[in-house]
């Protein structure tokens, strides 16, 4: 027992030495899900990354509270804020794998779990880069990682969507590997982001801004951000949902820290780029008015929280924009609050065998009350209603972006808000208010078979549950908490 | 700390019916239970404040952003208010007696509805207030749309959609404010503001509360979610959720933001004068009698602004009896419009006729109600909006008549609905209607004594509330403290 405590205490007082071991630790557990997938073993190689990435957010919770913000390891921070961040992508590793991953064939499932892993790293160093060149190795492997996942389901239009995927991806690495050479031209051979802002600032204003500009495009690429936001929903609506658990919100808190680790902490600091800031905050309201518009209308849960995502994306960068501190805290519960609703859709898949339509939530609520509980409680955040912790990002954000003179985004940021009810309320309504029967009709109707096939083949166990209703429930408790003990704390740990 | 446990109770209420209704004891009567401590609870925590030495704003200290936020207080403005929902919540869950359709969840709703709007009322914090105003429609797009009639989906939207709209302006009203502020907590120190800030925040407030009171261009949601609503949810709905539009606007929106409220004063008057003409001829083409109690709530509603916008004591403590008044008028109307839907199936007045024979004591309270409605002296509609013509007379001159247009009007169709449904010759499909049960007198019976007693005595709410008023009409006027 003391030994325990002995060890814990080493652990938390020597935080500042192994800010790296959460990632050396899931990295681990990526390599030994590819070997025990080898042994056809793919349960075993789900669970190991799951335990890892527990384990690994359990110590960025520890290190968010007590490491301050330095160096990790060389070109990479971690601590503080990061480490908060850090914590949130594991978690969501970890969701994932909770998951099971059950949907996908058996024979690629150890291997997604390890893209997982390998993705969650390559998160955690991309939030956490201060090296142009570092940054640039973290965004690719988790753009190459991201492909291979939403290609592992199998299916043909899998494959078809990533690679309009890979081949936009491409595009926007493209520019961001010439604005690299660029930026480390001008800025003679440096390649961190201090030396690298300074040198610019210093050079020709038009090359400044071209060179932040193609910074700019490549990391709206990655978070979803208008005009970049193509490739979105027909990833969000392609990729299994339980990998869509970890993909859909994981690389969008990494680019967005990413961004605010450059642009806020270093480059708006600097007078040269007015301009890049006035393009970040268009490309916000342009993301909300995009992404809630275009969800409106869409059928598939999966293709309706993509589009949703384009508009999350336009808050995040609103946060971006006004240097808001609660941005963090914005995208951290956007991606636990998506982590929820694509875990049940995940849930429903394993249990009728297809990717679930708005209509076919037509009587969730009295069939699974939990469950159903937890995607109204994950639709209210993603709205960013009061009680949820979607609510306490946007009043950050939307505080910030006042305080920073950007009012007009933040009226269109809260009229988003209200458009985006219109869907989010949507699911809502299917799950609680419509009229069940009508729905299984509908079903019986057109697949016949799939209907008569299901009471034969039970699954083997019940998918689980229960990880996206505890989820659920953090989302309401650290909505409700910091009325009773202040906002402070929690947007502090995800402060960067 | 003890004005916390008016929020805390009813929320573990809802959370005890939620967990155990049905399997210890029926989910009515644990909520009813609750409902009444509660009530008992808000009867103490008043009679605390009347005898603390300043019962004016007593707010917290602190609650700027970022440190602990949950400043709460109670003091004369909030106090008739908290009263009116501690009132009405009991009735509401004993109104809804007979649902059996998930009776854990809609007793818990019910439960949590309060503590929302009990929240809201007690809230001294201006993100606090928002967040609870915000809450409250949770609550309550769920009791629609879950126990609504027909239209319940739809209504149930158009009703969320609404106020969120409205809301989400003020929410950006209310950052700007405390952005410029420095602080979030309300209190009775003046805050300077420049002009043009002033009228970007007011009608930004105002967006939010107008919609909720409502005004009339903003008020087209509420016929729907009023006619859909279950019985209880319309109770409250009508009863107390209106009142938060008033309430914010006299606590939050006028007192911060003085001077354009000075300058908003004739709109705001307009559009309240416009709501009494327009939700009275409405309410007179209605052939759904619950349609017809839901636009006379336009109308009422109507008074509120034409009071308040006369920026003086007298026209605060007007908008205030008025919306006591209302809240016991219309929650008393909507309880006995549902009783009479549960018996007849149907809430048109074209087949209901003659209903004073079979059901003598459902039509004796239903022609009260009218008589209520429409301002009878010595009831408790009277003096409310006598007090709020007289003030707007004092201040916006012949214009005040527009609004005793509204007045007349009101006689016209509380009167119509009357005829219509009481009276005539009886009808030999309803001859046989049960009157309403001994439970159901129970349930109209505090109604009823608060209609009478508030009618008699309107002094009762006025002394109540006037320490508060004078304080908030200080930072109104402009001439502080």
């Amino acid at each position: 027992m003391s030994v325990a405590a002995g060890l814990v205490h080493d652990l938390v007082s020597g935080m500042a030495g192994i800010l790296w071991l959460p990632a050396a630790l899931v990295l681990a557990a990526a390599g030994a899900a590819l070997v025990l997938d080898a042994f056809e073993r793919p349960s075993a190689a789900v669970s190991a990354v799951g335990l890892a990435a527990c384990i690994a957010a359990a110590i960025c919770v520890a290190a968010a509270l007590q490491a301050p913000l330095q160096q990790a390891v060389p070109g990479v921070y971690g601590g503080g804020g990061l480490a908060g961040a850090g914590a949130a992508m594991y978690a969501l590793a970890a969701l994932a794998a909770a998951t099971g991953m059950r949907t996908l064939p058996n024979s690629v499932r150890g291997a997604a779990a390890g893209l997982v892993a390998l993705s969650a790293v390559a998160c955690q160093a991309l939030a956490g880069a201060v090296d142009a060149v570092v940054m640039i190795l973290a965004l690719e492997t988790l753009a190459i990682a991201s492909y291979g996942l939403v290609s592992a389901s199998g299916t043909r239009s899998s494959g078809e969507v990533a690679m309009r995927y890979f081949v936009q991806g491409s595009v926007a690495a493209g520019l961001l590997v010439f604005g690299l050479a660029g930026v480390v031209a001008v800025g003679g051979g440096e390649t961190s982001y201090e030396a690298l802002t300074a040198s610019v600032a210093s050079s020709p204003a038009a090359a400044a801004g071209v060179l932040g500009m193609l910074f700019v495009a490549a990391l709206a690429f990655k978070a979803g951000a208008v005009p970049f936001h193509s490739w979105v929903p027909d990833a969000y609506e392609t990729v299994e949902p339980g990998v869509a658990v970890f993909v859909a919100g994981a690389p969008k808190i990494a680019a967005v820290t990413a961004v605010w680790v450059l642009f806020v902490r270093t480059v708006w600091a600097s007078e040269t780029f007015a301009d890049l800031r006035t393009a970040v905050a268009i490309a916000a309201a342009a993301s909300v008015v995009v992404g809630n518009l275009a969800a409106l209308k869409q059928a598939r849960l999966g293709r309706l929280l993509g589009y949703s995502a384009i508009a999350q994306a336009g808050y995040a960068l609103t946060g971006v924009a006004a240097g808001a501190v609660g941005t963090g805290l914005l995208v951290a519960s956007y991606a636990l609050a998506a982590a929820v609703a694509f875990g049940v859709a995940s849930v429903l898949k394993e249990e009728t065998g297809s990717d679930p339509r708005i209509e076919d939530l037509a009587g969730l609520a009295s069939r699974r009350p939990a469950l159903s509980a937890a995607l109204a409680a994950a639709m209210l955040s993603l709205t960013g209603m009061p009680l949820t912790v979607g609510f306490v990002g946007k009043l950050w954000v939307f505080y910030g972006a006042i305080g920073a003179g950007l009012t007009w985004l933040a009226v269109i940021g809260a009229l988003g808000s209200v458009v985006s009810f219109g869907y989010y309320g949507r699911v809502i309504q299917a799950a609680y208010f419509a009229e069940p029967q009508a729905a299984l009709a509908d079903t019986a109707d057109e697949a016949p078979e799939a209907a008569d096939e299901e009471p034969l083949q039970p699954n083997v166990s019940r998918p689980r549950a229960w990880p996206f209703v505890a989820a659920a429930a953090a989302l309401v408790i650290a909505g409700v908490a910091p009325l009773v003990f202040g906002f402070e704390q929690i947007v502090r740990f995800f402060m960067v | 700390m003890h004005l916390l446990w008016l929020i805390v109770l009813p929320v573990a209420g809802a959370l005890a019916v939620l967990l155990a209704g049905e399997r210890l004891a029926p989910s009515r009567t644990l909520s009813l239970v609750v409902a009444c401590a509660e009530a008992v609870l808000a009867g103490s925590a008043i009679a605390r404040m009347l005898a603390a030495s300043s019962p004016a704003l007593s707010w917290a200290p602190g609650g700027v952003l970022g440190a602990v936020p949950l400043s709460l207080g109670l003091d004369g403005l909030s106090a008739p208010l908290v009263g009116l929902t501690a009132l009405l919540t009991p009735v509401a869950v004993s109104a809804s007696w007979q649902v059996a359709d998930g009776p854990r969840a809609h007793h818990a709703l019910l439960l949590s509805l309060e503590a929302a709007v009990m929240a809201v009322f007690l809230a001294a914090d201006l993100v606090f207030f928002y967040v609870a105003w915000e809450a409250v429609l949770i609550p309550m797009y769920f009791l629609i749309g879950l126990w609504g009639h027909e239209g319940r989906r739809h209504a149930a939207a158009k009703f969320f959609l609404f106020t969120f709209l409205g809301s989400a302006l003020m929410l950006v009203g209310v950052l700007l404010l405390i952005g410029h502020t420095g602080a979030t907590v309300l209190s009775d120190v003046p805050r300077v503001l420049p002009l043009e800030l002033q009228r970007a925040v007011f009608w930004l407030l105002a967006a939010g509360m107008l919609v909720k009171l409502p005004a009339v261009p903003l008020h087209t949601w509420l016929p729907e979610a009023h006619v859909e609503a279950p019985t209880a949810g319309s109770m409250l709905l009508a009863g107390v959720l209106l009142k938060m539009g008033g309430y914010g606007l006299m606590r939050i929106a006028a007192p911060l933001t003085p001077e354009a409220f000075r300058e908003a004063a004739p709109a705001l008057f307009a559009l309240g004068a416009v709501g009494t003409v327009y939700g009275a001829l409405a309410a007179l083409a209605q052939r759904d009698v619950k349609r017809l109690v839901a636009y006379s709530s336009v109308a009422h509603m109507g008074f509120v602004l034409v009071a308040l916008s006369a920026r003086t004591p007298a026209g605060y403590a007007a908008a205030m009896l008025v919306m006591v008044s209302h809240g016991l008028v219309a929650a008393l109307a909507f309880f006995l419009v549902g009783a009479l839907y549960e018996r007849t199936h149907t809430r048109s007045l074209e087949d209901l006729a003659g209903l004073a024979g079979p059901i003598p004591r459902w039509s004796v309270l239903f022609v009260f109600t009218a008589l209520a409605s429409l301002g009878l002296p010595a009831l408790s509609g009277f003096p409310g909006e006598f007090l709020s013509l007289l003030e707007s007379f004092r201040t916006f001159g012949w214009w005040a008549a527009v609004a005793g247009v509204g007045v007349l009007l009101a006689a016209t169709y509380n009167l119509h609905a009357v005829r219509a449904a009481v009276y005539g010759d009886p009808v030999e499909r309803w001859a046989s209607l049960p009157d309403v049960s001994a439970r159901e007198v129970v349930t109209a019976a505090p109604l009823v004594a608060g209609i009478v007693v508030l009618g008699v005595w309107p002094g009762l709410i006025t002394a109540l509330s006037d320490p508060a008023v004078s304080a908030l009409i200080a930072l109104v006027q402009g001439g502080g403290k």
